[in-house]
């Protein structure tokens, strides 16, 4: 396991931004009763999803967040010298996001621009990176920005996915600061656990195929072709109680936090199920623990600072907040990033 | 455990009231892909066990549930 802490280095501005139209899940043909749509959304705790249409990527959601922190923070362009974009839904397959989003925001050239292709533990992941990077740069402001466009890899006769994930972009502004600010970190992934969430198809392993394209009847309720999304829920579950837990506990024990010194606790939104397990298992109150699935749903690399926003009211954002987070998904991957928010101005949801 | 303290759990997870140890649980009217991390859930919550979903293909019945926790921990 990667432990380490960053000093030097802290958020100024968070922003996310969501498409406006929503999928209701009350709405959907894919559960065939009202009576299962009802038990979806009791159990699984989404209601309402939100999906972008087809001209609208995560790259343009990331860049209207993005847009909103430079403004906000009134940041010269020029001194932004880094741009870390993570995503697996970028706008080609190559070249990579970040550098096409260099130019689209009027960055400098001499801005480090690159992608992390990561899912579910993108913020920890991100944020890792680009806080380290930034250390190194002397003066420069960082970017990171987070988003996937799920609704584009699921198949919307696969009911294991098709009613789960949302589409949302984000961006994380950081600057320098003084050495008592403090990042802690710790970052893991288990490999073995490829095929929990996996599209199979369209990558150097499988290269893309007219037969991939075909439609398949997995189970009942999953039908989907090679170039969708597959999930494994039980797997995801067992993970999530078995490595990622535990992780939180040794995080929790070296860094001597207590949840009840916490201001938010902000786990990946995974689902309902899964995120009182944790929860519970975690001995987190339900007022500290964030819960945006039911307006929200699983916004995938997103889901952390979408949540942040989201789920916290403009008081929050006034005040120094000692927050937790914990991604954990497609890799699998995981982390969890600890670090305090203060002087952050209040953006409110951005919707295109 | 008492088998009782099990099933009892279980009936109130699956919404059916006449559960016994002999009975198929992939069989009842509630199971699903969901009813299985809702199984998973509860009996993580009461009994401190994570079943896997080897755990679940290897058991047939409610009974084979209720070993595999106890197996688990002892």
């Amino acid at each position: 396991m990667a432990d380490f802490s960053i000093s030097g280095i802290k958020i100024s501005a968070i922003a996310a931004a969501v498409p406006k139209a929503r999928a209701e899940t009350t709405a959907t043909q894919l559960l065939a009763t009202e009576q299962e749509r009802q038990k979806y959304i009791k159990n699984i705790g989404i209601r309402s999803r939100r999906i972008a249409p087809d001209n609208v990527t995560a790259a343009d959601l990331c860049q209207l967040a993005a847009e909103k922190i430079l403004a906000e923070l009134q940041w010269h362009k020029a001194d932004v010298q880094l741009l870390v974009m993570v995503t697996q839904t970028p706008d080609y397959i190559t070249p990579c996001t970040a550098v096409l989003l260099q130019d689209r925001l009027g960055l400098p050239q001499s801005c480090l621009c690159f992608d992390i292709n990561l899912g579910c533990s993108a913020f920890p992941y991100g944020l890792a990176t680009a806080a380290s990077l930034l250390r190194l740069i002397p003066d420069g402001k960082g970017l990171l920005l987070i988003g996937d466009k799920s609704s584009l890899l699921v198949s919307a006769q696969d009911k294991s996915t098709g009613l789960l994930f949302s589409d949302a972009g984000s961006a994380i502004a950081l600057t320098r600061a003084d050495d008592e600010q403090q990042i802690h970190f710790t970052l893991a992934s288990d490999g073995s656990g490829y095929e929990a969430l996996l599209v199979k198809g369209g990558g150097a392993r499988h290269p893309t195929t007219v037969e991939q394209l075909a439609l398949k009847k997995i189970g009942e309720g999953v039908v989907r072709n090679d170039l969708n999304l597959q999930m494994n829920g039980i797997a995801i579950f067992n993970f999530a109680l078995k490595q990622v837990v535990p992780s939180i506990h040794a995080f929790f024990a070296r860094h001597h936090l207590s949840p009840a010194n916490l201001d938010a606790v902000v786990l990946h939104q995974a689902n309902k199920i899964i995120n009182e397990s944790m929860r519970k298992t975690l001995h987190l109150s339900k007022e500290q623990t964030l819960d945006i699935l039911s307006d929200f749903g699983n916004a995938s690399s997103a889901s952390i600072p979408l949540a942040l926003v989201v789920g916290k009211p403009p008081e929050f954002w006034q005040a120094a907040r000692h927050v937790f987070t914990c991604g954990f998904g497609v890799g699998l991957s995981w982390g969890c990033a600890s670090f305090t928010l203060q002087d952050i101005p209040y953006i409110p949801l951005l919707e295109v | 455990m008492a088998i009782q303290t099990f099933i009892s759990a279980l009936a109130e997870e699956f919404q059916e009231e006449h559960l016994t140890p002999a009975m198929e649980f992939r069989s009842l009217d509630a199971w699903s892909s969901m009813q299985a991390l809702l199984l998973i859930a509860r009996v993580n919550e009461d009994f401190e066990v994570v079943l896997s979903e080897d755990d679940l293909r290897n058991c047939k019945t409610i009974e084979d549930l209720f070993q595999c926790v106890q197996n688990y921990q002892s």
